[in-house]
């Protein structure tokens, strides 16, 4: 359902030019769990807001349930982005003058959904997603884990069909980290989500059933998991990045 | 550009003439003028300012609609800059003049990346035809040695063969519409001339060939078959197991014709499966066999969906590997 | 000498974010220039001798005005310094003396308002051109362009101005030196959680104040003085609570019916603004109180005109009128001055009658706004109402013998139409042959010629009748000069010493002119002056809120544009936003304001708020002024964030 076809992506400022993505491509089927791994600075969180189409790339295509989306117009991409993309980011992104329920019913209403049901679906996916309890709470009342999970339940209450994480564990310790992880793979397993994850960790990358290695912009290693379990494909996860001269293993 | 748009682009503007024409009506009301008067040059400035502003309006908007039909109609779209018109005002003509020296360098970039890769290409033709007569003469020299050293040095310069013709390929495999000729084929008939090709790796690699139900007629080129075919042996042969069996078999589809290669041999491991086809693949099985250079089958799906051929693999490791091929029998080839 | 150089770099850039403040400053001082330059004016404090007060009440005016800009330059310094604690934080840090900040912080400011100053005297100059035309068009004197500089009055914006900044000074002083550099540095994070009280007891609180405006509205109305101060009150008091628990009640509101926060933007308009209003519901009261004190300091200038305005136009027929109510008639001492002194073309002695009957004042009682200064009908000779339409410069009407005239003041006209009855003068009947409505002097109490009404009838029908008082009237060659108008009054004063009630009146149409001219302009030039200087402060300080909150609605905006919000919802989100919180505390002053001009206005004697000075067309141009100077900074304020804070990438 996602086709990455030779993006190409620059950064200018002034006179500083930046080749972030050099000829990436690679392709997702629907209810795939992705993780794509790299150094900071190499480009993944590029790869991300391009196939997000938040940002626009130099050169290539990318197809989004079959629709190029380099030539839609803003609204169509806004459309879009509401109607089929869900996102996780590290630091949450919770607007912080709304409550948590209001949070995640915010995606339904942009999709301009019949405000009598909108309170029904979030409830629904709160009590899946284990978060009823925080829905009448603010941001900054709940514990970083339990915002992640908010965030993920505003991915994917409008049913969306991908769901795009940004370095979801890296503001939060290890149980929480697990419990997050779990829960996505549980959204992945059950609820049919395709996840593209952004990571430079190697546990949470672990979960994903297939890992893509960026460096400098450029897709150098893919690992499938198959039918293997999770330890073995981590120990296989960090082989690759030891090849890769221990920068990435320094930044865990 | 709608006209709201073209609004709030100049509400400041705007605002700041609204604002002083209300001051300075009210100005002249205080001070004495009579109201028709003022009324009078109120209303003559608010029909000369709208005329003006709606001319602005659909100037503009003319301006973006021909710029965006001319990218349009472009094929190669880095050629825009050369295309616009170069503008009326020295704003855009000073605006346009930096576009222009941007586009100078891409069109040149292009130029230079196709220049280059053409010459490469003419060179690696002229290398595959030049490497023909040391071959060639390698292969008589051979007939002059023992039975066992000739055994040994054809089967080396068979590879050398396959290589040099999957370069050949490779090369051509941008362009390769030139190169086609779909005209109606036996499967056996291309099956064979696979076989005797590879005929020497598969003495050499001790493999049974067993083909069945190929009088089929296909539409297709015979030169690209062929050397697909030629390849899916090859990868047979290398990954074989210890009583190597290939088994070529076709079976009739609505229209079509589905070519099964099969092999006994040690399989690909499911998690590598679905990336074969990548460029430069060579997973697990090619780096413990060696010598493996991961294009062979990227150049099979390459050309196969050029002759809109449907390639599949399916395979177990330990067990073996199935490849098919699903040919058109009449003539379906819409692309072409 | 480094330190005046980030001085400089830091007012440069204060000037740049906060331009719209600074614009208001640059404003500020040229409207204190304009107007005290009005003060120092010889030209036109001689344009007539009310006009001596004028420098005082544009010193009281000027005082308030600078208490104004004095809390708002106070507001916005202490404002920006709070936002800049990270910034002050670090100068700390490296080793800064709290005694240098201070000093950079007044260098910075001295620099900010030195040019402030200096534009706005430069502006100032032109306005002062403007209200100069606009007081000699008053007066009916010809306007020539100068571009004269009074160093006076630039003198006195200066100390003013001076003022100003001392207020703001002060405070930041204090401020700094009770700076601690944790709290600087972390400043960001202590304001990022704004805890919403949300009890029960505010929300009653809510419900309650909205009570409370109403019922203060209605007494502000009642025509008892004390109880109005009540009235008043109650509506400060509204303000104050329904400001401070907005941010409680609304939220109540929509918990109780939550759908209606997901329908279109409601859900990030309503939190972002009770978020505001969290912090800022004091502010804003303060803001709808100046706003009330705007509307009706206009609104009454506006009154205030109307009243002079058609109470002198009724008076302007005659170039010069006298009457009085003694039986011995006009006082000889008037006709000797006049005689000697005033070059008259046409002039006319005569006498109104009245007559047994008060039909006419009974009937206009009952059936209009009129108050019977008369017992009975007043009633004049047709030859000498003739004479009279001719001094007045007025055409000619006949008259045939069997028929009457009623002249009276155009707002009775609709009524007397359907009441024109056959009257009776001994044997003759007479019946209405028409309504004239000229300015008759018809509203000069119990004289002039009639209260409201007269009637016209064939001279002999008069012979029965007794006079009510004599009255001389005249037009001259030249408008009669002050100083005969005085030396008049000398007289007058003089011969009517020992008479108490029977007081007779004197009226020339220049002396009217000239105090209308004045009254205006002593009352209205302060008033206005006032008026601009609450709204722009009120204004200012609102978008200096607004726009404060750039930073967080970017981040706001990046998330909503991720989310997939329309480039144009998010415009749409951005404007109502915007409308809800500029109309907020402009609504209340608005429900107070009106009933207390309509009231105010209605309070006059009738005839005199009609056509542009009715009571509706005052409070519309009050309204229209107000709004026209609020439209602008809020457009300002819009395209500014609207510029900053949507995403680029859209």
């Amino acid at each position: 359902m996602l086709q990455v076809k030779n993006i190409e992506k620059y950064y200018g400022n002034k006179n500083q030019v930046t080749k972030a993505l050099d000829r990436v491509s690679f392709d997702v089927a629907a209810g795939e769990f992705i993780a794509i791994m790299g150094a900071s600075g190499s480009g993944k969180t590029t790869l991300l807001n391009c196939i997000s189409t938040i940002d626009t790339i130099s050169a290539g295509s990318i197809l989004l349930d079959g629709v190029d989306i380099s030539g839609l117009s803003d609204r169509k991409l806004a459309k879009f982005r509401r109607e089929r993309l869900g996102f996780v980011f590290q630091d949450f992104n919770l607007l912080d003058t709304l409550t948590i329920e209001e949070n995640i019913g915010l995606t339904l209403s942009l999709n301009h959904q019949n405000p009598k049901n909108v309170q029904k679906q979030v409830e629904k996916i709160a009590h899946t997603l284990g978060i009823t309890e925080i829905l009448k709470k603010f941001p900054y009342q709940v514990s970083g884990g339990q915002k992640q999970r908010a965030a993920c339940a505003r991915a994917m209450v409008a049913k969306q069909s991908l769901l795009l994480a940004d370095e979801p564990t890296g503001a939060l310790d290890s149980k929480a980290s697990k419990n997050l992880l779990e829960i996505m793979t549980q959204m992945n397993q059950k609820m049919k989500a395709t996840i593209l994850m952004v990571t430079h960790d190697a546990y949470s990358a672990s979960y994903a059933s297939r890992v893509l290695f960026l460096k400098d912009g450029r897709l150098f290693n893919e690992l499938l998991k198959g039918t293997r379990p999770r330890p073995t494909f981590y120990h296989e996860i960090l082989d690759v990045l030891a090849v890769l001269g221990g920068d990435i293993s320094d930044v865990i | 550009m709608t006209f709201s748009e073209f609004f709030s682009d100049r509400l400041r503007y705007i605002i700041f003439q609204a604002v002083f024409v209300m001051i300075s009506a009210l100005f002249l009301l205080l001070t004495g003028t009579q109201t028709g008067i003022v009324l009078l040059l109120f209303l003559i400035w608010l029909l000369l300012f709208l005329l003006i502003q709606t001319m602005d309006f659909l100037r503009c908007r003319a301006k973006l609609l021909e710029l965006a039909s001319i990218l349009d109609g472009l094929d190669k779209k880095y050629l825009f800059t050369e295309c616009i018109p170069k503008g009326r005002t020295i704003y855009e003509r000073k605006f346009t003049e930096l576009f222009r020296q941007a586009g100078m360098s891409m069109i040149g970039a292009v130029s230079d990346a196709e220049a280059a890769k053409r010459e490469y290409r003419e060179y690696v033709e002229s290398f595959v035809h030049e490497i023909k007569t040391p071959i060639t003469a390698a292969n008589l020299i051979c007939r002059m040695t023992d039975a066992d050293t000739r055994r040994k040095l054809m089967q080396e310069l068979s590879q050398i063969e396959a290589q040099i013709e999957r370069v050949l390929f490779y090369a051509r495999a941008e362009h390769p519409e030139k190169d086609f000729l779909i005209s109606q084929h036996s499967l056996s008939e291309l099956v064979a001339q696979a076989i005797s090709q590879h005929r020497t790796l598969l003495i050499q690699s001790n493999v049974r060939v067993e083909t069945k139900d190929l009088e089929q007629m296909v539409f297709t080129d015979s030169k690209w078959t062929v050397f697909m075919l030629g390849q899916l042996l090859q990868n047979a042969a290398r990954y074989r197991s210890t009583h190597p069996v290939i088994c070529i078999s076709a079976r009739q589809l609505k229209g079509q014709v589905e070519l099964t290669v099969k092999d006994n041999g040690i399989g690909i491991p499911s998690h590598e499966l679905s990336r074969v086809f990548e460029r430069g693949f060579t997973g697990s099985n090619g780096r413990a066999l060696g010598g493996s250079t991961g294009i062979g089958l990227y150049l099979c799906r390459k050309i196969s969906s050029l002759l809109e051929i449907n390639l599949q693999i399916n395979s177990t490791e330990d067990v073996g590997t199935s490849l098919t091929l699903t040919f058109w029998t009449r003539e379906n080839l819409t692309k072409m | 000498m480094t330190l005046s150089k980030l001085s400089f770099r830091n007012a440069k850039r204060q000037t740049g974010d906060y331009l719209i403040y600074f614009t208001t400053i640059v404003l500020a001082a040229a409207l204190l220039y304009a107007f005290n330059g009005l003060t120092f004016s010889s030209e036109l404090l001689t344009l007539s001798k009310f006009m001596e007060t004028l420098p005082m009440m544009i010193v009281f005016a000027s005082i308030v005005v600078v208490c104004i800009f004095g809390w708002l330059v106070s507001y916005a310094t202490g404002f920006m310094l709070s936002r800049r604690s990270r910034e002050l934080g670090t100068y700390l840090l490296i080793g800064l003396e709290k005694k240098e900040v201070a000093h950079l912080f007044f260098l910075e400011n001295l620099m900010v308002g030195g040019f402030a100053f200096l534009l706005g005297l430069l502006l100032g100059n032109f306005l002062y051109q403007v209200l100069r035309a606009i007081l000699l068009a008053l007066f009916s004197c010809p306007y020539h362009f100068t571009l004269a500089f009074s160093l006076k009055a630039a003198g006195l914006t200066f100390t003013y101005f001076t003022f100003i900044y001392l207020l703001a000074l002060f405070k930041s002083r204090w401020h700094i030196h009770k700076m601690k550099i944790y709290d600087l540095i972390y400043f960001d994070r202590q304001n990022e959680h704004v805890i919403v009280k949300n009890s029960k007891s505010r929300q009653r609180l809510f419900t309650f104040s909205i009570i409370l405006g109403i019922v203060g509205t209605i007494l502000l109305l009642m025509e008892n003085a004390l109880i109005g101060i009540l009235g008043a009150g109650c509506i400060i008091l509204f303000l104050y609570i329904f400001f401070l628990t907005f941010a409680s009640g609304v939220p109540a509101f929509f918990d109780r019916q939550p759908f209606r926060k997901y329908q279109k933007q409601n859900l990030l308009i309503y939190r972002t603004l009770t978020a505001k209003l969290g912090t800022m519901g004091i502010v804003m009261a303060t803001i709808a109180l100046l706003f009330t004190a705007t509307l009706i300091s206009q609104g009454t200038g506006l009154i205030f005109w109307g009243i002079f305005n058609a109470r002198s136009a009724d008076k302007y027929c005659f170039d010069l009128y006298a009457d009085s109510e003694r039986p011995e008639g006009i006082p000889s001492e008037y006709l000797d001055y006049i005689e000697q002194n005033i070059s008259v073309e046409q002039s006319l002695l005569y006498c109104i009658y009245q007559r047994e009957s008060n039909e006419f004042i009974t009937y206009l009682q009952k059936n209009a706004d009129y108050y019977p200064y008369n017992q009975k009908d007043m009633v004049i000779r047709y030859s000498d109402y003739q004479a009279l339409r001719s001094i007045a410069g007025y055409p000619n009407v006949t008259l045939e013998s069997g028929e009457y005239l009623i002249h009276c003041q155009r707002y009775l006209k609709n009524t007397l139409k359907n009441h024109q009855p056959v009257i009776h003068f001994g044997e003759t009947t007479l019946s209405s042959a028409g309504i004239h409505t000229e300015p008759f002097m018809q509203n000069n109490y119990t004289t002039g010629n009639g209260h409201g009404f007269l009637l016209v009838v064939p001279d002999d029908a008069v012979s029965a009748l007794a006079p009510h008082h004599f009255s001389y009237a005249a037009n001259t060659t030249a408008p009669v000069t002050e100083e005969q108008y005085e030396a008049l009054d000398t007289i007058r004063n003089r011969v009517c010493e020992n008479i108490d009630e029977l007081y007779d009146s004197l009226h020339t149409e220049a002396n009217e002119k000239a105090t209308v001219a004045s009254m205006t302009a002593i009352s209205i030039f302060p008033l206005y002056f006032l008026a601009f200087a609450l709204t722009m402060t009120a204004a200012t300080i609102l978008t200096i809120q607004q726009l404060a909150e750039c930073r967080h609605y970017q981040t706001q905006y990046k998330l909503l544009q991720k989310l997939g919000m329309d480039r144009r919802e998010m415009a749409k989100t951005l404007r109502t936003q915007f409308s809800i919180y500029y109309t907020l505390p402009a609504v209340p002053p608005l429900f107070i304001s009106i009933p207390f001009l309509l009231h105010t206005a209605n309070a006059t004697e009738p005839g005199i708020m009609v056509g542009a000075f009715s009571p509706a067309m005052i409070i519309l141009n009050t309204l229209l002024l107000f709004f026209f100077i609020y439209a602008i900074y809020i457009l300002m304020a819009y395209t500014t964030l609207k510029r900053n804070v949507l995403p680029e990438n859209l």
